[in-house]
């Protein structure tokens, strides 16, 4: 039994206890490695921690539940379900008790692999958001203390802009390519493993690779292909052991950028955006990254509609509001598919300038 | 060949189907809306065609490598479960909508029912998003009407809601619909059943709702393939209705019934969870329910964070707490097995 402990920017505490015996996690590895730079090693009690996330081989229901489609179980408080998506089974059971969330999961091996992306980073958004700060789907970069946000969906860039602004000798640090917590107009690095596959590594980042790096990354390509694209994995590189420049410092907001991708004969285009439509889109971009527990929520909400589960998209779309203030300016950009990096972000730095 | 089918519902919205399957055992599942199949149409509000099509996905905005969204304008190329398909929608929030699906179902299923996948994940989505742009709102749930009045029992899976159906048919109630109603700003309530050959089938012949013995199965398909006389279309089934009564259901664990008022505004968010998950999965079975349509109208609004699919929940909320105003809400919580008795108290004491 593995009981290990995070700590994120003094916000967020949790535990993540690990009941499974499973050889897996030995030859694929950490499934918790996205958080291995929040590591803690000081014991918390648990009255101090926000949740405690159970992996386990089964769990039995509560019996004084509702029952809803023969497969959801849930109360005040309470949900409880057994899913799947392709090859991966878990069940499920999240609790509310005394202020504290635990989550307790029974997953097969793929459900394992993909158990932070799938379940674990939802919870943290969640705690976040109760606390009254936003989570950005976005990469980041700082200068002078200043900050440089660009939001996208998977597939926009954001990885490939900021590695290309963190290289250009510019004077760039990295804050992190994936997500980014604001608050009060300031942004707080969240240094989670670079997700990296064949369209967003440069040769910046390949030239730091070690030979067996470089190996692991080309074989997931191959398996990508072979696969006709049913198993994607991507190289996860801790950004804090192969990038130089990184700044960990809270810094001011100065841009948010939201990156949108088009194909066909387009050019590249950058406009100002309102506030208001840039938290819809910041708002719309997160609702898109997790699927399951946000759905378990949307049947949760069937039964408790005034439930912090159920009116958690509001909250998260109203502290943006609060955290994001008027001084930030916002851009939409579109960006040809066809276009090369080095021309997008300096089509960027210019549009930025004249503006 | 192509086999055309057209339904027209009720005038609000008429609907072009052209597919290029020959063969469906079980047409009334297979074409879940027969109950409004009508002559041909001339120019329809939403066309579904069937089969391959080459997409013009080009000048597309692309989101999470997937989804190619312009305009009005929807494309994507997806996977569920084993079965994987193309769909490509043009006027998905204004004007005349064509939808060009090309999936397939595995094994038996794509024998029997081969074009039920574009109607239950694309079709039956769609026809709610252009009802409520014509001011009715479809409503996941039961409807029953009797001497012009109705009652509206609404509830997710599993919630008894065909048991009660069956136990109305047997008590001279007719169904305004056994799993949608379509709702309207003034307190009407429209039919909207799906396979109601089905529904016509179980009230007929079975004493039970489930079809479980071969015999029974044998004597469905049979029953299914005839031609069926329109009497039992009136005995069965209503048009139209005035709602009086509004009810939520939950199964639950416990034994007994136990009812509560709602008001409104809950009531409201209540009805729009549980349209967002009939949008993630509905349908005849597990593996053929999961849909996706909820992600597409994501990504869409994502992309176009002004459009009417983005204010979509929030437009049916308005309408719901509108048309809801001045109806009895109740929430009921239900027991695990189902009983004649919660018909009686459910249904009968409220005529």
């Amino acid at each position: 039994m593995a009981e290990t402990y995070y700590n994120i920017h003094d916000v967020v505490r949790f535990k993540i206890i690990d009941k499974q015996k499973s050889l897996v996690d030995r030859i694929i590895g950490d499934p918790f490695q996205e958080y291995e730079n929040y590591l803690s090693k000081d014991i918390v009690e648990d009255q101090n921690l926000d949740f405690v996330v159970n992996i386990v081989d089964n769990i039995e229901r509560r019996r004084d539940t509702y029952i809803l489609d023969d497969e959801y179980y849930v109360n005040e408080g309470y949900i409880y379900t057994s899913d799947s998506y392709k090859i991966a089974k878990w069940d499920i059971e999240v609790i509310e008790s005394d202020r504290r969330c635990i989550v307790n999961i029974a997953p097969n091996v793929a459900a394992k692999l993909f158990i932070s992306g799938f379940f674990i980073d939802f919870v943290i958004q969640y705690v976040l958001t109760q606390k009254g700060y936003s989570i950005v789907h976005s990469s980041a970069v700082s200068k002078c203390g200043r900050s440089h946000l660009f939001s996208g969906r998977g597939g926009s860039g954001k990885t490939s802009i900021a590695i290309h602004l963190i290289s250009s000798d510019q004077g760039f640090d990295y804050m992190g390519d994936d997500f980014v917590l604001i608050k009060d107009g300031h942004s707080l690095p969240y240094f989670t493993p670079l997700n990296l596959f064949n369209y967003n590594v440069n040769s910046f980042l390949l030239q730091k690779f070690s030979r067996v790096q470089k190996l692991n990354f080309k074989f997931k390509g191959w398996i990508y292909r072979v696969t006709g694209g049913y198993a994607k994995f991507f190289t996860k590189l801790n950004p804090l052991s192969i990038i130089p420049n990184v700044s960990s410092r809270q810094s001011e907001v100065s841009t948010v950028t939201i990156i949108i991708p088009k194909n066909g004969d387009t050019e590249f285009n950058l406009k100002p955006l309102s506030k208001n439509d840039a938290v819809k889109h910041i708002t719309n971009n997160l609702m898109m990254d997790s699927w399951f527990i946000p759905k378990y929520f949307v049947q949760y909400g069937y039964m408790f509609p005034d439930s912090g589960y159920s009116r958690f998209w509001d909250k998260y779309h109203q502290n943006l509001m609060i955290n994001l203030p008027e001084s930030i300016k916002f851009y939409r950009v579109e960006v040809p598919k066809t276009m090369r990096w080095n021309d997008v972000v300096s089509n960027l730095r210019e549009g930025d300038e004249n503006d | 060949m192509t086999r055309k089918i057209n339904y027209d519902i009720h005038n609000l919205i008429s609907i072009e189907i052209l597919t290029r399957s020959k063969l469906d055992l079980l047409k009334d599942l297979n074409f879940f809306l027969s109950y409004f199949e009508t002559e041909d149409i001339g120019n329809p509000d939403i066309e579904l065609n069937i089969g391959e099509f080459s997409p013009s996905n080009t000048d597309c905005y692309i989101v999470d490598h997937k989804y190619y969204i312009k305009e009005n304008y929807f494309y994507c190329s997806d996977q569920i479960g084993n079965v994987k398909f193309n769909v490509e929608i043009f006027g998905f929030e204004k004007g005349k909508s064509v939808v060009n699906f090309d999936g397939n179902v595995h094994g038996l299923e794509q024998l029997l029912i081969p074009d039920y996948l574009a109607q239950n994940m694309i079709l039956r989505p769609l026809i709610e998003l252009k009802l409520l742009q014509r001011g009715y709102a479809v409503i996941h749930g039961l409807g029953l009407e009797k001497n012009g009045k109705s009652v509206i029992l609404a509830g997710r899976g599993g919630s008894h809601k065909t048991s009660i159906a069956m136990t109305a048919l047997r008590n001279n109630y007719r169904l305004i619909g056994d799993d949608r109603v379509i709702l309207s700003s003034d307190g009407k309530v429209y039919s909207y059943p799906f396979y109601h050959k089905l529904i016509r089938f179980k009230a007929d012949c079975l004493s039970e709702e489930h079809v479980s013995s071969i015999f029974d199965k044998y004597r469905m398909l049979k029953y299914l393939n005839s031609n069926i006389e329109d009497d039992t279309r009136l005995k069965y089934f209503s048009d139209i209705g005035t709602l009086s009564e509004f009810i939520l259901l939950a199964k639950s664990d416990s034994s007994e019934l136990v009812s509560r008022d709602l008001d409104v505004r809950s009531t409201a968010s209540k009805l729009i969870n549980n349209s967002k998950m009939e949008m993630v999965s509905s349908g005849i079975s597990r593996s053929l329910g999961k849909i996706n349509f909820l992600k597409y109208m994501c990504a869409y609004s994502y992309v176009f964070p002004d459009s009417y699919i983005s204010n979509y929940w929030l437009l049916l909320s308005e309408f719901l707490m509108d048309a809801l105003n001045g109806t009895h809400l109740t929430h009921v919580r239900l027991p695990m097995n189902y009983d004649s008795i919660i018909f009686q108290r459910l249904v009968e004491e409220s005529w």
